[in-house]
C-alpha cells in the first residue's frame, strides 16, 4: 500500500519535471523559423560549395485580416544565404545567422539555381529525400540564374514571394504551358533509368523597378544534369501526351478566311494522352493517342463557323495544331536525348523480356524512336452565342 | 414472574426476526423493552429524549369513567396534529363502545385498538423501545397505555417538504419535468405512477447510525436479475457510518471502483428517467431526503443517452446522440491536441493556420501548456462562481465573462488568441454531457499534461491507458463498455445511435438477460391497407 | 490446477484481437517490400503458406480442447521435456515482443521524434501493455475491438483520398521477379507476420466455444493478410518506384495526400494506425510470455511477473539491433530461420508425437 504511494508520487513528480523542464522534441512556436522556400545555388566563390538561402516567416509582421493595422510596412518575411560543402551543412550553419532553428515542413518550394543544376541535382536533392522533415510534395522549380534572386521577387498578392510562385504553379492548369513536379516525381524519374527528370523553369524579369518570376517553360535533365529547356509549346507538347493538360487555348487560324490575323481561339476542356510501344517487325515503335475535348472561345473573322463542315474544319486545324506541339517537343526531347516522356517506361510495362536488352541502349534508341501521333479532337459548345455578333460585314469593308 | 420473563423472552426473540428485515441500523436502546407502567416508560422515554423542547407527551384517560390510563408521545415538528387530533384522541376519548369491562380487561395486547377502534391507516405494534425511538424520530406517534407492556406506533407523518417541481439539472425540451423531491415518500409515488405493474417491487431499508436514512431499493421482479438485487443489497447492509445525507455518500460506499476517474453508478432526478432504467433491468436505489436517485447498473454508453432522445423521432435523436460523442471528444481532447500541435507536431498543421497561430504566439510570454492550463483554470473559477452566486449576480459571470476576459489578456500579450478560443469551445462541449462532466475536467488536465510531455505519442499512450481501464471496468457485474466491448450487435442499436424504437426488440444484453424481449417483432407502423 | 487467468473469450469477439494483432505494426513496415511492385503477390502466397502453419496449430490447438501451449506440451512430452519446450516458445514470444516493441519505436523515433531518447517511448509503451496485462486477456480483446473501427476507419479515410493518385500502371509488368526471390520473399512473409499468430495457442484456450477456434483464426488471419495487401497496392499504385527505397512506404503515401488543400497533413492515419496495432502486437505477445513463465513456474497468479517480464522486454528491444540498418537487414534476410523452426517446426513435432503416443486432451 505505502508502495503504491510512492509510485504515485513519483509519478506526478516526472510529470511535472517532463512539463517544465521540457522535452527533446519539445519546439515552441517562438523558437523555430518557419521556412517558406528553399534555393540553392552553387557557391559564389568555389562552385563546390553549395549556396542555401531560405525564406522564413517573420510571424509578427503577418498582416491579418481584421488586426489593428499591424505589422506595419515591413515585410512577413525575410531571406538568409548561407554557403557550406553540403546542403546539410548549410542549413545547419543558419544558426549561426538565425536565432531560430529552421523549420522545413511547410516550405512548399524548392528553386535550383541553372548552375546548380547543370552540374547535377542528386547531391542536393538527396537530403530533401532523407530529412522526414522536409515534404516530398514540395514543388520544384529551376531558375534560369540565381536561385537566390528568385526569393527576392516581389509578390502582390501574397504575403510571400514563395507563395506567389506556388500559386503560379497550382495555377497552370489555365494555360498548361509550363509543367509542374513534386520531389516525389522527381524522385520517381531519377530512379527510373530511362526517364528524364524535369522541373519547372521560372525566369526573374524585370518590371519596372521590381523584380517578378514568371514561369517560362521546363527545364529538361538527362540522368540528374540540366542538358537544356523546352520553352511553353513544346512544354505544352509535353503535356499533351503525359495527360498534364488542364485546360488552355489553341489559337488556329480560321479555316474559311485564308488570312492569317483572321485567329480563332479554342478552349481545351479537357485532354488525355496515351502512350501505346508497338513492335513492329522487332523494332519498337510507340504510337501517342491523344484525345481532347474543346469549346469554342473567341474568334476574329465574322464567320458562321458554327456551320458542321466549318466546325468540322476547325476541329482538324486544332488537331493539327495539337500534334505540331508535340513533334516540337518530341524533337527537342530527341535532340536532348532525354525521355521525358517516359516511353522506356512504358515499353518495360509492355515488353518485360525484350526490355532489358533495349535499356541497356536506350541512349541510341530513343533519338532514333518513330512516334506516331494520332490526335482525336472534339469541338462541343460555341458559347453563349452562335454566329458572331456581326455577321459578313465585319473585316471586309475598312473603317466607315 | 417466571410468565413475564418467558413472555419478554418469546415476545424479543419474535421482534428480533422481524428487525432483521428492517436493516441494519442498531442504536444503542437496542436491549430497552417497555415495561408494563406506563409511568415508568414515560420516564424512560423523557430520559432520552425529554431534553429536547419539541418533545411532547399527551397523557390521557379514556373509557367509561376514565378507567384506562394511556399517553401519546411525538415530536411536535415532524407529526401531523390534525391525525392525531381526529384519528387517535378523538375516537379513543368520545368513543364510548369500551363500556363494558370486558371489552378491555382481560386484554393480552393492544390488537383490540388497533383493530377496532383507531381509525389511522398505518399502524404497528411493538414493544422495543429502539423502533418506538425510531418512529418517533420519524414522525409516528406512539401510544402507550398503562398495563400493556406493548405499544402502538401511527403513521402521523406532516412536516413540510417541497411540491413537486420541475427538475433544475435535467432541462429537456420535450418530456416529463417533473422531478425527484427530497421526501422518498412522495418519489415511490412518482415512480409508482411510471410503472403500474405489480411485479414493480420496493424495498426500504435504514442505513446510516446517527441518521437512520430510509434508502429504498426499486426493481421489476421480472426483468432485473436476482442476482443483481442481492448483490445491491448485499453492499447496503454492509454500509456502516454516521451518516448518509444523500445518495453520493451512498454512491461512494457501494460502487465497483471507487479508485477511478470514471463512476460506474448513474443518478438522476427524473422520475422518468428512472423508470426507464429500471425497464431495462436496473435496480434503482432512493434516498430519503435527496432527489437524485442512484441506478445501476451503469454502462458508459448511459452518459450519452437522456430520455428526451427516446422521445423524439430516431433521426434527430441518432444527431444529437453522435453529437454528444463529438461534444465529449472535443471538450476532452481539444485542449491536449492543440497544445501537441502547436509544440510538437506544428507540421500537421496547415501552413494559412499555422501562419495565424505563429504571428498569434510572438511575443506571448508562457508555453503555450501553461497557457492553456492557466486559462482552464480561469475558466473554472469563473464557472464554479457563477453557480454559486446568488442568481441576481450570476447572471453577469458567464462564458461572456471568459471571453471578455481572455480578450483583454489576449491585447495585453498574456495569451495568444486561439487559445482563448479552444478554451471556450472546450467549455462550451463540456457541458453537453452533462454525466461525465467531472470525468472530462479531469482527463483533460491529464491528457494536457500528456501532450505537454510527449506531443502526439504522449496523448495516443494516455488514451489507450484510459481505454484499458474503461474496458476492465465492471458495475454490479455487467462490463462498463458493453455493447462496444463486449460487442453485442443487438445493444448497439441503442448506443452512439438509436434505432426506431420498433426496432429495439431486445433489452441491453448484459442488465436485462433475464427477460430480454422488450416487445414483439414486427411494430414498424405503417399506413393502414386497403 | 487452478486458472490463472479467468476470462472467458467469445469466439466472435477475437478475430479482431486475432486481425489487430497479425498486423501489427507490419501495416508500416510493409514486408515484402523488396519484391517491388510484385509485393502484393508476396504477401498473397505469404498469406497462403501462413494459412497452413495456422492450420498446424489450430489442429494441436483442438486436439486439446480448453488447454493452453504449456499445459499441451506438458501433455504431450511429459513433465522436463515439455518444460523446455515450453521455455523454448516463450523465449521466442519474449523476443518478438522485444522486436516489436522497437520496431513500433523505432518508427516513432526516426519520423517524428527525432532528439527523443529511443528508450523513452519503449518504457511507455511497455508501462501502457503492463496494465493491459494486469488485466487479463478478456481486457485485451475488448480494446482490440474498440481500436478495429478506428483503423479501419483510418484506413478507408485514406484510400478515399487516394484514389485520385493511384496509377495501377505501377503494378505492370506483373510478375517481373524472379522464382527464387519469390519463394525466398514468400517464406519471409509467411514467418513474418503471418506465422507469428502461433502465439494464440497461449490464447485460445480460453475462448468459450472451442468448437469455432479454428474458423475464428482462419477467418481473422485472412482478413488481416487481404488488408495488408490492400495497403501494399495502394502504396503500389501511388509511389511507384520510389517504394522500394522508402523505410516507411505507407508514411510517404499519406503524405502525399493533398484533396483540395483542405485535406492535407493526413499523418495522424499513419500515427493512429501504428499505435492501435503495434500496441496490439506487443500486448499480446507480452501476455503470453508472462502467463507462460507463470505456468511454468508454476505459481498461482500470473501478476508478479508483469514488471519483471517487461523489463526483459525492454532490454531485448534497445539490445537487440544497433541501428535501423541491422533491423532491416535481419527482418529481410535473417528472421525467417530462427523463427520458421519455432513457427512450424514445434507445433508439427507436437501434433506428431501426440499422435504416435495417442495423447488427447480430455473433451
Amino acid at each position: 500500500m505505502c508502495c503504491r504511494r510512492y509510485i504515485f508520487l513519483l509519478f506526478i513528480l516526472l510529470s511535472i519535471i517532463i512539463v517544465t523542464v521540457g522535452c527533446w522534441d519539445r519546439q515552441e512556436m517562438d523558437t523555430m523559423s518557419i521556412v517558406l522556400g528553399v534555393g540553392i545555388d552553387q557557391g559564389e566563390e568555389d562552385p563546390n560549395q553549395v549556396m542555401v538561402t531560405t525564406q522564413i516567416v517573420k510571424p509578427g509582421n503577418i498582416k491579418r485580416p481584421t488586426s489593428s493595422g499591424g505589422g506595419g510596412q515591413e515585410e512577413p518575411y525575410c531571406n538568409f544565404t548561407n554557403t557550406a560543402g553540403t546542403v546539410f551543412e548549410a542549413i545547419r550553419g543558419f544558426t549561426h545567422v538565425v536565432d531560430r532553428k529552421l523549420y522545413f515542413p511547410h516550405s512548399e518550394l524548392l528553386i535550383i539555381g541553372q548552375e546548380a543544376a547543370e552540374s547535377g541535382i542528386n547531391k542536393y536533392l538527396d537530403f530533401f529525400f532523407r530529412d522526414p522533415e522536409p515534404r516530398l510534395t514540395t514543388w520544384v522549380v529551376v531558375a534560369k540564374g540565381k536561385a537566390g534572386d528568385v526569393l527576392k521577387t516581389k509578390a502582390e498578392l501574397e504575403q510571400f514571394p514563395a507563395q506567389n510562385i506556388t500559386q503560379l504553379i497550382e495555377a497552370r492548369a489555365a494555360t498548361s504551358e509550363v509543367s509542374t513536379v513534386i520531389l516525389h516525381d522527381i524522385m520517381c524519374r531519377l530512379m527510373s533509368k530511362t526517364t528524364a527528370p524535369i522541373a519547372t523553369l521560372l525566369e526573374v524579369k524585370e518590371k519596372g523597378e521590381e523584380k517578378i518570376a514568371e514561369l517560362v517553360g521546363t527545364a529538361v535533365f538527362k540522368r540528374d544534369k540540366m542538358v537544356g529547356t523546352l520553352d511553353k509549346i513544346e512544354t505544352r507538347g509535353l503535356n499533351w501526351v503525359l495527360s498534364e493538360v488542364g485546360s488552355g487555348i489553341i489559337i488556329v487560324s480560321c479555316p474559311i478566311c485564308n488570312d492569317e490575323n483572321d485567329k480563332v481561339s479554342l478552349e481545351i476542356i479537357k485532354a488525355e494522352g496515351k502512350i501505346v510501344p508497338e513492335l513492329k517487325e522487332g523494332i519498337l515503335e510507340i504510337t501517342v493517342k491523344i484525345k481532347e475535348e474543346g469549346n469554342l472561345g473567341s474568334q476574329m473573322c465574322s464567320q458562321d463557323l458554327t456551320e458542321p463542315s466549318h466546325w468540322a474544319a476547325l476541329e482538324k486545324k486544332k488537331a493539327q495544331k495539337i500534334q505540331q506541339e508535340v513533334k516540337a517537343a518530341l524533337k527537342k526531347a530527341q535532340n536532348l536525348n532525354a525521355d521525358v516522356f517516359g516511353f522506356g517506361d512504358k515499353a518495360h510495362k509492355k515488353y518485360p523480356s525484350l526490355w532489358p536488352e533495349w535499356e541497356a541502349q536506350w541512349d541510341e534508341i530513343f533519338p532514333q524512336l518513330k512516334v506516331n501521333i494520332l490526335v482525336e479532337t472534339k469541338l462541343q459548345k460555341p458559347g453563349m452565342i452562335t454566329k458572331t455578333a456581326s455577321p459578313e460585314w465585319a473585316g471586309t469593308d475598312d473603317a466607315t | 414472574m417466571l410468565a413475564k420473563t418467558v413472555k419478554r423472552f418469546l415476545l424479543g426473540k419474535l421482534l428480533k426476526q422481524k428487525k432483521s428485515k428492517n436493516g441494519q441500523a442498531k442504536p444503542s436502546y437496542e436491549e430497552a423493552i417497555l415495561t408494563r407502567n406506563l409511568k415508568d416508560n414515560l420516564a424512560y422515554f423523557k430520559n432520552v429524549l425529554g431534553h429536547s423542547s419539541d418533545f411532547i407527551v399527551r397523557e390521557f384517560n379514556f373509557g367509561v369513567g376514565g378507567n384506562y390510563k394511556a399517553a401519546l408521545i411525538f415530536l411536535d415538528d415532524l407529526v401531523n396534529k390534525e391525525i392525531i387530533n381526529e384519528s387517535i384522541i378523538r375516537p379513543l376519548m368520545y368513543e364510548l363502545n369500551v363500556s363494558s369491562p370486558k371489552g378491555l380487561r382481560g386484554q393480552k395486547s393492544l390488537d383490540f385498538l388497533l383493530k377496532r377502534m383507531v381509525s389511522v391507516g398505518e399502524v404497528t405494534k411493538t414493544a422495543r423501545i429502539d423502533n418506538l425511538l425510531n418512529g418517533c424520530l420519524y414522525g409516528e406517534t406512539i401510544f402507550l397505555m398503562d398495563g400493556f407492556a406493548e405499544a402502538l406506533v401511527f403513521d402521523t407523518k406532516g412536516w413540510q417538504h417541497r411540491k413537486v417541481e420541475v427538475s433544475d439539472t435535467e432541462v429537456v425540451v420535450r418530456g416529463p419535468r417533473e422531478g425527484f423531491i427530497e421526501a422518498i415518500t412522495v418519489n415511490i409515488s412518482l415512480i409508482r405512477r411510471k410503472i403500474r405493474h405489480p411485479d414493480l417491487v420496493i424495498e426500504r431499508m435504514q442505513i446510516g447510525e446517527k441518521t437512520h436514512t430510509l434508502v429504498a431499493i426499486a426493481y421489476i421482479k421480472s426483468i432485473a436479475s436476482p442476482g443483481l438485487v442481492e448483490e445491491v443489497k448485499n453492499r447496503l447492509r454492509r454500509i456502516k457510518t454516521d451518516a448518509i445525507m444523500e445518495s453520493g455518500y451512498i454512491e461512494q460506499f457501494i460502487e465497483d471502483a471507487p479508485y477511478s476517474l470514471f463512476p460506474t453508478i448513474n443518478s438522476s432526478e427524473k422520475p422518468d428517467v428512472v423508470a426507464i432504467k429500471m425497464l431495462e433491468g436496473r435496480v434503482a436505489i432512493l434516498v430519503d431526503g435527496t432527489p437524485m436517485v442512484l441506478t445501476v447498473p451503469m454502462l458508459f454508453i448511459e452518459g450519452f443517452q437522456t430520455a428526451e432522445d427516446y422521445y423524439f423521432r430516431p433521426y434527430y435523436a441518432c444527431f444529437i446522440r453522435l453529437l454528444r460523442l463529438i461534444s465529449f471528444l472535443i471538450a476532452l481532447l481539444a485542449p491536449a491536441v492543440y497544445v501537441a500541435l502547436t509544440t510538437y507536431h506544428q507540421e500537421l498543421i496547415p501552413t494559412p493556420l499555422l501562419f495565424t497561430i505563429a504571428s498569434a504566439r510572438e511575443g506571448t510570454p508562457f508555453p503555450v501548456a501553461i497557457e492553456i492550463l492557466l486559462l482552464g483554470l480561469f475558466f473554472e473559477i469563473i464557472r464554479e462562481a457563477g453557480v454559486r452566486l446568488p442568481r441576481v449576480i450570476g447572471g453577469a459571470i458567464s462564458i461572456v465573462g471568459v471571453l471578455v476576459i481572455g480578450e483583454e489578456a489576449v491585447s495585453a500579450g498574456l495569451i495568444g488568441a486561439p487559445v482563448v478560443i479552444i478554451i471556450a469551445l472546450t467549455a462550451l462541449a463540456t457541458f453537453v454531457v452533462t454525466s461525465f462532466f467531472d470525468v472530462i475536467l479531469l482527463s483533460r488536465i491529464l491528457l494536457i499534461f500528456a501532450a505537454a510531455a510527449l506531443g502526439g505519442f504522449g496523448i495516443g499512450a494516455l488514451l489507450l491507458l484510459i481505454l484499458i481501464h474503461l474496458v476492465s471496468l465492471r458495475s454490479f457485474g455487467a462490463p462498463y463498455f458493453a455493447p462496444l466491448a463486449p460487442l453485442s450487435l443487438s445493444g448497439l442499436k441503442d448506443s452512439f445511435v438509436r434505432f426506431p424504437l420498433w426496432a429495439i426488440w431486445n433489452r441491453p444484453d448484459h442488465i436485462g438477460h433475464e427477460n430480454p424481449q422488450r416487445q414483439r417483432f414486427g411494430q414498424m407502423p405503417r399506413a393502414p391497407q386497403k | 490446477m487452478m486458472q490463472l487467468e479467468q476470462g472467458k473469450l467469445s469466439s466472435g469477439h477475437l478475430i479482431f484481437l486475432i486481425f489487430g494483432y497479425t498486423l501489427g505494426s507490419s501495416v508500416i513496415l510493409n514486408p515484402g517490400r523488396l519484391a517491388g511492385h510484385d509485393a502484393w503477390l508476396v504477401i498473397l502466397a505469404g498469406l497462403g503458406v501462413g494459412l497452413l502453419y495456422v492450420f498446424i496449430f489450430t489442429t494441436l490447438a483442438l486436439r486439446f480442447k480448453g488447454k493452453n501451449l504449456v499445459e499441451i506440451n506438458d501433455l504431450i512430452f511429459g513433465k522436463y521435456l515439455g518444460k523446455l519446450l515450453s521455455l523454448t516458445y516463450l523465449g521466442y514470444f519474449l523476443w518478438i515482443a522485444g522486436l516489436a516493441t522497437r520496431e513500433f519505436c523505432d518508427f516513432f523515433v526516426n519520423t517524428i521524434y527525432q532528439q527523443t531518447p529511443l528508450i523513452v517511448f519503449v518504457i511507455l509503451i511497455l508501462i501502457v501493455c503492463a496494465y493491459a496485462v494486469r488485466h487479463g486477456i478478456e481486457v485485451i480483446m475488448r480494446c482490440s475491438i474498440i481500436l478495429f473501427p478506428v483503423v479501419v476507419g483510418f484506413f478507408l479515410l485514406g484510400t478515399f483520398f487516394l484514389v485520385a493518385q493511384m496509377e495501377f500502371a505501377n503494378f505492370l509488368p506483373v510478375f517481373d521477379i524472379s522464382w527464387q526471390r519469390f519463394i525466398l520473399f514468400t517464406c519471409t512473409t509467411s514467418a513474418f507476420p503471418f506465422g507469428e499468430t502461433v502465439v494464440l495457442l497461449m490464447v485460445l484456450a480460453y475462448v468459450q466455444d472451442q468448437q469455432k477456434i479454428r474458423k475464428s483464426v482462419i477467418l481473422s488471419v485472412v482478413l488481416a493478410g487481404l488488408f495488408l495487401c490492400a495497403v501494399v497496392i495502394i502504396t503500389t499504385a501511388v509511389l511507384g518506384i520510389t517504394a522500394d527505397i522508402q523505410t516507411y512506404p505507407s508514411l510517404l503515401t499519406i503524405r502525399l495526400i493533398n484533396a483540395g488543400e483542405v485535406f492535407t497533413r493526413l499523418e495522424i492515419i499513419v500515427l493512429g494506425t501504428i499505435l492501435a496495432f503495434g500496441f496490439l502486437k506487443i500486448v499480446v505477445l507480452y501476455y503470453a510470455a508472462t502467463l507462460g513463465l507463470a505456468q511454468v513456474f508454476k505459481l498461482r497468479s500470473y501478476l508478479p511477473l508483469v514488471i519483471p517480464v517487461g523489463i526483459m522486454t525492454v532490454v531485448i528491444a534497445m539490445l537487440s539491433f544497433e541501428n535501423m540498418n541491422e533491423l532491416i537487414e535481419f527482418d529481410i534476410n535473417r528472421y525467417r530461420y530462427y523463427a520458421l523452426p519455432i513457427q512450424v517446426g514445434l507445433p508439427l513435432l507436437s501434433l506428431i508425437v501426440a499422435a504416435i503416443r495417442g495423447v488427447r486432451g480430455k473433451a
